[in-house]
């Protein structure tokens, strides 16, 4: 594999830092089926998930994050879905119902963008 | 050959390895949260890929060390040399002492059963009550 170091792209008219990509992009991210029998059907970056009760859930990094203030976005079919007090080693979701109620939710994504440790 | 930083072999290997579905789960009460439901680790496939291929993953001895890290402060494993090729089981074993906290399968000292290693398929698909789920004493399965 071979490596191209450069600071800076530029397609003709713009130029962007090689930074925006690196800072910009998702360090982790994973999709899993939060009913019946628990599974991830896709992910970058997590070693193993956690179930820690209906609508509760947290995905446990393979590499960590810096700390613990990094931007966590969590998606639930069910409604509303909150980062429920991540860690720099796990990205902690939690789904609720229209009620506000923590609720299993079939289709649930987590992504965490920010700085690696 | 350097071995580079854990991310960039992650983001190597994702793109050639397919992922590997785990036979089995992890079943776990937490002493420190005793009023929680049991737990269930699922282990990743894209993980568990990694894990069977070997030269990935670090070592798990540093993780460990970097439990004691306070946040911001620079982490031992993402720059750690990587490990051979494990086994399905030794893979689990690894996630068991990365992912759950060591007072549950290290430093407890209780008699009740707090952590089980299980077929996928003794994990009850029907999740009515939840979290009520606790660690059968009896056939040492969720119940």
């Amino acid at each position: 594999m071979s490596t191209l170091e450069v600071s800076n792209l530029n397609d003709g008219t713009t130029t962007v830092a090689t930074t925006n990509l690196t800072n910009g992009s998702a360090k982790h991210w994973c999709f899993f089926v939060g009913t019946g029998t628990i599974a991830i059907q896709d992910s970058f970056n997590t070693a193993s998930l956690t179930d820690h009760g209906t609508g509760n859930y947290g995905a446990n990094l393979t590499n960590a994050m810096s700390n613990a203030n990094q931007g966590l976005y969590g998606m639930g079919s069910t409604g509303e879905c909150v980062d429920n007090r991540g860690t720099a080693t796990d990205a902690r979701i939690a789904t609720f119902n229209a009620s506000g109620t923590l609720t299993d939710s079939a289709r649930c994504n987590s992504q965490l963008q920010g700085d690696l440790a | 050959m350097t071995h580079g930083h854990l991310w960039d072999r992650l983001a190597e290997a994702k793109t050639r390895l397919d992922p590997v579905q785990s036979k089995y789960r992890v079943l776990f009460e937490d002493p420190a949260t005793p009023e929680e439901p049991a737990k269930i680790l699922v282990p990743d496939p894209n993980f568990m890929a990694c894990a069977l291929e070997g030269d990935i993953l670090p070592p798990i001895e540093t993780y460990q060390r970097d439990r004691d890290v306070p946040d911001g402060q620079p982490k031992e494993h993402p720059y750690a040399a990587p490990i051979p090729a494990m086994t399905e089981e030794e893979a689990i074993e690894y996630l068991i002492m990365k992912d759950i906290p060591p007072n549950v399968w290290r430093d407890y000292e209780g008699n009740r059963c707090i952590m089980r290693i299980v077929p996928v398929e003794l994990i009850p698909s029907d999740r009515n009550f939840r979290n009520a789920w606790r660690i059968n004493q009896e056939t040492e399965m969720a119940a």
